[in-house]
Order: C-alpha cells, then sequence, then structure tokens
C-alpha cells in the first residue's frame, strides 16, 4: 500500500518555480543557446532571418579584425595593470584596516563608497579631475613639480586613466572580500608568532599572507572576470571607446557590432560573445577549482 | 616608542587612502555648486564661495532629471520586487520541496550562473523588440525579475534552517505556502535585506541595458539619462557635476544607513552581482 | 488515546530502521521509547507523528487507522529535541501558532495559551524571544505549543538531552507532573535508562528496530527478556561472566557452582553468567567462587569493590564500609534475585 501523493503535491514545488524559471530561460538560457546558434550561421541577416550556412566564417572574420585584437589586447592589458595593483593595495589597506584601530566605522565607510555608485556618474567626476587645463589631477602633478598631463585626449595616455579610474572603482568590493577572509583568520595564530619574537611584518608575510591566500585567489578570479567585462567606464571618461578607436574593449566591441554599425553584424557580436564566454569560462572554472581546494584546506 | 611611530604612520596613510577613496565625490559634489568662473580656475577652488543652486536649477530645467528620477524609482522598485518575489518562490523550493530532478536543475543554474549578462544582450534586446516592449519601462524591468545569484544565497540560507522547524509546523497543520511566509521568510530577514539592498544598487546604476532598450527620454533611467545629458546638452562642467550628484546622491544615502547589510552581503556572496 | 502499533516496518535505501514492531499502550500512560543511538526509536517516533510513512504494518489511534494520516490530522502534538521554537516569535505567539494555524480566533487562542503556560510555568516570560530563554524554558515553551492545541498523543523527541545535569532531573519531574496534569497518552524518546526507568509507566526497549521488551521499568530490570536488556539497564552495568555446563554442573570462570540447578541448562555452550553488583555478598573463606580484590572505592554513600575472577572483571556493593586492602582473597555468595544466565551467541535467557 503506497501514499497516494494528490496531483496538488506534485505539481506544486514545480508552480514555486515557474515565475523564476521563465524567467531564467527567457532571458539567460534561450538567449544563451541563441548567440550560441547565431555565432554559426554565415552572412545572417537580421531583417530576414536569412543565413546562407554554419560555419566558422563570423569567427574567422572577428578574429581577423584588427579591431578585435586591439580589443583583445586592450582588455588583456587592462586586465593585468588592473588586477595586480588593486589586489596588492587591497591587502594592505585591508590589513590596516583589521587592526584594532579608532575610527574603523569612519574609515571603512569612506573605503567601500565608490562600491554603491554609478560607473557613469562618479566617472563623471573623474573626467572633470582628469580634465588638463583644470583638472584636480593635474594640479597635484604641478604642486609636486610635474608637468601636466593630458589623460583624455591623447592616445598615450588615456589607458593610464582607464586603469586609474579603474582600480578606484575595484578597490571596494576587494577590500571587503580581504576584511573578510581576514576576520576569519584565528587571532591565536598571530599571538602566537607574537610571543615567538616574530616582527609585525615577518607575521605579515610568514603567518597573514598564506592564511590570506585562498581569499585572494578568489579576489583574483572574480575580479579578473569582471575587469574582462570592462565596458561601462568608458562612456563618462571618453565618449566611447578613447581617441580614434584606440580603447575597444571586447565587450564594447560586441556592442559595436550590433549596436554602432547599420545593418547591425549579429553574427560577428554573437562570436564575439562566445569567445568572451569562453575566456570568462576557463577563469570561472578555475575559480570553482580553487574554492574547492580553499574549502578542503580550510 | 617604535610602535607609536608606525601607529602613526599607518593612521596618515589610512586617512590619506581615505580622503582619496572620497574626493571625487567632494570634488563632484562641490563642483555642482560652483560657478562656472570658479569650475575653470586654476589652481582649482577648494570650496565654492556658496550654495548656488542654479546648476541644479539648469539641469532640472533642461533635461527631464525629475522622470528620470522617477523612472528610475519605479524600475528599482519593480525590480526588487518581482525578483524578490520569484526569488523566495524558487529559493523554497529548491531548499524545502521534494521533486523530481531538483538537484540536477539546481546545478545546471549554477552553471548558468557563470555566463555574463553582456554576452546576452544581443538575444534579450531582440526580444524585447519582437515583444514590442522596446523602448518602455517594463523593457527595463522583465529581463531582471530572476536572478540565479540571489536565488542561490537564499536557498543557502533557507537551507540552514533546521528540518525540525518545518516538521512541528507540518504538525501544526500549517501549508506549505504558510509555513514559508510566516516562519521562512521572516526568519530570514538579514538575507532578505541585503539580496534586496544589492539588488536595488545594481538596478539604479544599471547602464548597458537602458542604453539598449529605450530610446526616448520618457523612459529613460538616471545614469543613461545623465549621459545623454552630458552627450546631446554639451553640458557644462559644473552642470555635469549637478546632474551626476542626483543620480550619486540618493545611493550615498542609502549606504550610509545600510552599510552593515551591504559590506555582510558582499562579505557573503563572493560574487559581484 | 490507546495506541496500537502492528508489524510496523521502516525500510531505508539501505537498512532496515523498524522492523516488524508490535505494541499496545494503555491509554494515558507515559511511555518510554528507550535504545540505543541508532536503535530507531527516531524512526518510531516520527511514524507515530506522521512526517515518516512507514514501509510496512499499521498504526492504530483508538480504532482508527492512522498509518497513513497526515500529520496535521492525527492530533499529536510532538517537541524536538532542539525545542524548534521559532525564533523570531515571542513565547505567546510561539504557543499561539497551532491554534492561529487551526484559525482559531484570536481571543480564545491567547487564553488557551495563556493556560498552557500557567501549566508549564512559563506565564511570565510571554512576551520573551526564545533566544532570551534557558534550555529549561525553551523546553517548557515547547511542551505547552504541543499542548496547546490538545492532541491525542503527546510525543517527545530525546526531551531531556540538551539540559545539564541538574535541570534533567528537574525536567523529567515536570514532565511526570504535566502528563499526570493533563492524562494525555504520552511517548517519549530517550537513550538514557536512568531517565526512562525514572519517570515511565512502561519502556519499550529497542536494539536495532528491534523490539526487545515492553514492561514495567522494574519489570524489565527484575527479569529481563534477554541478556542486552539486562545489560542496558542498570547503573553499575550487570556484571557478566563466562560459564558452561560440564557434566551437569555449572562451571563459572572455571569454577564449579553447585547452587545452581543446571539440569535446565544446554550442555556444551558458551554461557553469560550475569548478576547484577547487589546480588553480590562477598565473604571470607566460605564456600562459593573465589575471587581476588582488585580495589574498593567509596560513591556517595556506597561502597563498591571491583573484583578479578578468572579473566573477567565485577563490581559488587559491600556491605561494610571497611575499606579492604587490594588483592584481598574473598569468596562470592549470591543472591536468588538478579541472578541470570543467557546465552553468549544468541543472549537468550536461560535462568
Amino acid at each position: 500500500m503506497k501514499k497516494r501523493r494528490n496531483l496538488k503535491e506534485t505539481l506544486s514545488p514545480y508552480l514555486y518555480l515557474a515565475p523564476f524559471l521563465i524567467g531564467v530561460i527567457v532571458f539567460t538560457l534561450y538567449p544563451m543557446i541563441n548567440v550560441f546558434i547565431m555565432s554559426f550561421k554565415e552572412n545572417y541577416k537580421y531583417l530576414t532571418g536569412a543565413f546562407s550556412g554554419f560555419g566558422l566564417d563570423n569567427y574567422t572574420t572577428v578574429l581577423s579584425d584588427p579591431y578585435f585584437q586591439q580589443a583583445i589586447i586592450n582588455t588583456f592589458k587592462y586586465v593585468l595593470t588592473v588586477i595586480p595593483i588593486s589586489t596588492c593595495l587591497a591587502i594592505v589597506l585591508a590589513t590596516l584596516l583589521n587592526q584594532n584601530i579608532k575610527f574603523k566605522a569612519l574609515l571603512q565607510t569612506a573605503y567601500f563608497l565608490p562600491m554603491v555608485t554609478s560607473v557613469t556618474a562618479v566617472g563623471l567626476a573623474w573626467k572633470f579631475m582628469f580634465n588638463y587645463n583644470s583638472g584636480l589631477i593635474n594640479f597635484f602633478l604641478n604642486l609636486f613639480g610635474f608637468e601636466s598631463i593630458n589623460w583624455l585626449q591623447s592616445a598615450g595616455n588615456n589607458f593610464l586613466a582607464l586603469v586609474i579610474y579603474g582600480i578606484w572603482s575595484l578597490l571596494p568590493f576587494t577590500i571587503i572580500l580581504l576584511l573578510s577572509g581576514l576576520q576569519n583568520i584565528d587571532p591565536l595564530y598571530n599571538t602566537a608568532a607574537r610571543i615567538d619574537g616574530a616582527s609585525p611584518l615577518r607575521i605579515f608575510f610568514k603567518i597573514t599572507i598564506p592564511l590570506l591566500a585562498p581569499t585572494i585567489f578568489l579576489v583574483l578570479i572574480v575580479n579578473t572576470i569582471s575587469a574582462f567585462k570592462v565596458f561601462n567606464e568608458l562612456f563618462p571618461l571618453f565618449n566611447g571607446p578613447g581617441v580614434a578607436y584606440n580603447l575597444f574593449t571586447v565587450v564594447y566591441y560586441i556592442y559595436y557590432q550590433f549596436r554602432g554599425l547599420t545593418p547591425p553584424k549579429y553574427g560577428y557580436a554573437a562570436a564575439a560573445a562566445m569567445i568572451l564566454f569562453v575566456i570568462i569560462f576557463c577563469f570561472t572554472m578555475l575559480q570553482l577549482w580553487l574554492q574547492k581546494r580553499a574549502s578542503r584546506e580550510g | 616608542m617604535k610602535s607609536k611611530f608606525s601607529r602613526t604612520g599607518i593612521y596618515l596613510f589610512l586617512f590619506m587612502g581615505a580622503a582619496l577613496m572620497v574626493l571625487p565625490f567632494y570634488w563632484m559634489i562641490s563642483g555642482a555648486f560652483k560657478t562656472s568662473a570658479e569650475i575653470t580656475q586654476f589652481p582649482p577652488v577648494w570650496l565654492p564661495a556658496g550654495f548656488n543652486l542654479d546648476n541644479f536649477k539648469f539641469a532640472l530645467e533642461t533635461a527631464p532629471f525629475a522622470t528620470y528620477f522617477i523612472n528610475s524609482v519605479i524600475v528599482t522598485i519593480c525590480c526588487i520586487v518581482c525578483c524578490g518575489f520569484t526569488t523566495i518562490l524558487a529559493a523554497f523550493a529548491f531548499s524545502r520541496l521534494q521533486f523530481p530532478g531538483r538537484d540536477l536543475l539546481f546545478s545546471l543554474l549554477l552553471a548558468l550562473m557563470m555566463i555574463p549578462f553582456e554576452m546576452l544582450i544581443i538575444t534579450n534586446y531582440r526580444t524585447i523588440v519582437a515583444w514590442d516592449i522596446h523602448d518602455t519601462i517594463i523593457a527595463l524591468i522583465i529581463p531582471f525579475t530572476s536572478s540565479i545569484f540571489y536565488t542561490y544565497i537564499l536557498r543557502n540560507f533557507f537551507a540552514s534552517i533546521p528540518d525540525s522547524l518545518y516538521q512541528a509546523a507540518r504538525i501544526d497543520g500549517c501549508s506549505n505556502w504558510k509555513y514559508l511566509w510566516k516562519i521562512m521568510v521572516p526568519m530570514a530577514k538579514p538575507s532578505l535585506v541585503t539580496i534586496t539592498l544589492l539588488n536595488a544598487i545594481a538596478c539604479w546604476n544599471s547602464f548597458l541595458w537602458p542604453m539598449l532598450a529605450t530610446n526616448s527620454p520618457a523612459v529613460r533611467t538616471l545614469p543613461f539619462g545623465l549621459y545623454a545629458f552630458v552627450t546631446e546638452g554639451g553640458a557644462k562642467t559644473e552642470r555635469m557635476m549637478a546632474a551626476a550628484a542626483i543620480v550619486v546622491i540618493p545611493m550615498i544615502l542609502l549606504f550610509l544607513f545600510a552599510r552593515k547589510y551591504i559590506v555582510n552581503g558582499v562579505a557573503r556572496g563572493g560574487l559581484k552581482g | 488515546m490507546k495506541i496500537k502499533i502492528e508489524n510496523l516496518t521502516k525500510q531505508f535505501a539501505n537498512h532496515t530502521a523498524v522492523s516488524s514492531f508490535n505494541a499496545e499502550i494503555e491509554s494515558g500512560q507515559l511511555i518510554a521509547l528507550l535504545g540505543p543511538s541508532g536503535c530507531g526509536k527516531s524512526t518510531m517516533l516520527n511514524m507515530l507523528s506522521g512526517i515518516l510513512t512507514p514501509t510496512d504494518g499499521s498504526i492504530f489511534f483508538d480504532d482508527e487507522d492512522v498509518t497513513f494520516t497526515a500529520p496535521e490530522k492525527r492530533g499529536v502534538g510532538l517537541v524536538f529535541q532542539n525545542y524548534a521554537l521559532y525564533p523570531h516569535m515571542s513565547v505567546l505567539d510561539n504557543i499561539c501558532f497551532p491554534l492561529e494555524i487551526q484559525k482559531v480566533p484570536k481571543a480564545e487562542r491567547t487564553r488557551r495559551a495563556i493556560e498552557m503556560a500557567k501549566l508549564v510555568h512559563v506565564e511570565s516570560m510571554l512576551e520573551r524571544k526564545p533566544a532570551q530563554l534557558s534550555g529549561g524554558q525553551q523546553q517548557r515553551v515547547a511542551i505547552a505549543r504541543a499542548l496547546v492545541k490538545k492532541p491525542r498523543l503527546l510525543l517527545l523527541d530525546e526531551p531531556l538531552s540538551n539540559l545539564d545535569a541538574r535541570l534533567r532531573i528537574e525536567m523529567r519531574e515536570e514532565i511526570r507532573r504535566i502528563q499526570q496534569e493533563t492524562k494525555i497518552t504520552t511517548i517519549f524518546v530517550t537513550h538514557d535508562q536512568e531517565e526512562a526507568m525514572s519517570i515511565s509507566d512502561a519502556i519499550l526497549l529497542m536494539k536495532d528496530g528491534v523490539l526487545q521488551q515492553m514492561d514495567q521499568p522494574q519489570r524489565l530490570y527484575d527479569d529481563p527478556a534477554n541478556c542486552f536488556v539486562a545489560d542496558f539497564l542498570g547503573n553499575p552495568t550487570i556484571n557478566k561472566l563466562n560459564a558452561e555446563v560440564k557434566d551437569g554442573i555449572l562451571y563459572v570462570e572455571g569454577q564449579p557452582m553447585k547452587e545452581i540447578n543446571a539440569a535446565k541448562l544446554p550442555q556444551q555452550r558458551k554461557l553469560i553468567f550475569s548478576c547484577r553488583a547487589e546480588s553480590i555478598r562477598l565473604q571470607k573463606a566460605a564456600d562459593g567462587l573465589r575471587a581476588m580484590l582488585i580495589q574498593t572505592y567509596v560513591i556517595g554513600k556506597e561502597m563498591i569493590a571491583a573484583l578479578q575472577i578468572g579473566g573477567s572483571q565485577i563490581r559488587a556493593y559491600m556491605d561494610s564500609d571497611k575499606a579492604l586492602p587490594a588483592g584481598l582473597e574473598v569468596t562470592l555468595q549470591f543472591r536468588d534475585k538478579g541472578i541470570f544466565i543467557f546465552d553468549e551467541a544468541s543472549g537468550e535467557r536461560y535462568l
């Protein structure tokens, strides 16, 4: 004899899931599959839906497009400068903020504030500060005896401006994660090392950093993924991809293919999106692997 | 003696860093009150001579910032309410209800979490065009009514509530629906507040999607409205700062009031929205 | 309410938690479901409450078959081991909750909740949250919440295990008092034999999903059905010595024991000679089992001797309160009560 489950009982889990799943299917799963298929459609015409066949045409075109190559180089350059600098800075700042200091709440508020604010709006403030003639940053440079720099309108310097802004906006999130990692370290290790007579600097390098390693890896990966998607910052600072497209990034390239061109090149955009996905997928896998390893050790 | 010296050094370093973090906000807000003479002066003016509201007036008069603001509020509220609702229901199903394929479905969703939204915009843009909701407020809300990430966070919290509470309620004749809203949701309040705040911040600041999905000023939200104001109006810097301040100030206030929830949420989630 | 359990079996994926359980419980009794951890007693309780559905067999409440009745329709109150109080609700709201679900009008449910709170003595802390209560107070609230809907059967899962030793004794007497005042048939699960012995009307002793014996506590102690029952009850634990019957005579640890009639005992089988510590009398140089004194010690007012016989150690209460020197040779004599002989392999009782 088995207890009979009535229809209502069997269906109810799916009813709970339905609103959520519909959203996920329509706006995540379907687009994902669609982009995948679209990236292989050759000579795809958006208006008619016609295409000449499946192949790697879009990929070869995109990969040999100098703008895309530029975008890939720029994106990697951006990731490789912003991530190491912001992580090192954040480790130092988080360690100091984790000390037994006064004004902790005030300082944390200051350091975390940029996290909640619009990239566009604060980007405009930075644009103002980067101004060649009346900007605050050139004022400071002059104060210390350096020449003014044309941050925004010179192709040689605007990448640097993007990097500075990128580091500034990444810091809060990074500091928060590292701080919570630091707070999970048992203070007993610190006490034990101090009793053994280790200097603070020694404790930092020999105890804190190794114990913080899993969090540092996590931060590196999460930030790398988000840095690969650099895009929004370009608008307030440069009104687009810099001087003569010198700051094309991968996401900007995708956006440009179907919003900046007439007629839009959906196939190219899809292929570029797939390439971005593969890059991000690899990093996410790395992240999951590291998280698993970290949780096994911790 | 040495420790006193290094302590002063630490404070000096931390406060200088903090000043640099806050500087753009100060510069934006002080700039919003400057006259056009003050703003172009070099060396720069640190404090505007007076509280001059002309720039705000100008921004509000030339561009429909009031409309943008209202749109932003509507979109943000709708997003957090809809997303909150679907998230609560789905997290409950994944944590408490039994159905075939539950764990498989859940891992599939986790796999979908790694897809960047930027990759989906092409199709999503075409979907809203096909549905004929392009350039409407609805287009700004609908794609964000479910979030795998928040569902994942909330499910983990729900799963940590002991089974015995559920059984106790069931013995009292409490239905699943009632148990969810009377027991689980009140217990998950801190998590829900965090999720809602993170979601609100993300909605308020969202730029790429509104830029794609809207054309007309009547449906713009603040960040894109601000950008349009800057590019179309060829606005002067002090007016730009006033407009930017309108966008930023609500989130600064939100942060000052709910810092703990936001910071905890980020620290716990370990992921960006 | 009377309960009848017939042939109840619960099979999980890879083990049988309860197998062919049969029992009848009289109305208004306080019953202990006793056994070591993992013996299936919690599974039993969950089947009675309806949280788990049995694989086979039936449960009757009076004459009604409730085997597949949903938990909320059985009219049972359940107190969880961790109390499962809703942390965001006050004590009063917690007690009211079952009535709220039943859509009892607000005024009445408050009245009934306060009545229950008075019964369990928590009426002074109605506005507090569970986190502001001590373990014992949480336990009282949990009992009140289980009782407020006037259940036919009250179930308590390890009700005392989360309390410290002192509170445990206080609360077990409280449970007894509340049960006697309400006269509700009550079943509580425990792994603590002392707890079960001290307050229950009857004990159901389980091992590996099988009911070993059901009886009044003292009967279980005096007349155990098998070696497991004898071993599980009593403190200090019952003494066990190796025994064997040869040529019609019982040998315990190799020494003949002529007092016991070995005629009914099986020949050539490994046996266990069991005796309670209070059934042994220590004597100097008389007839009986020879043993060597290892140590004597005092626990409270009692003096206990540890003795070596052959390869085994036993404990015995001493009549005198004089400590004796270690290494002393003594002989043992046994009272009639508290002596059993079991089969070593099966645990079956022969005497």
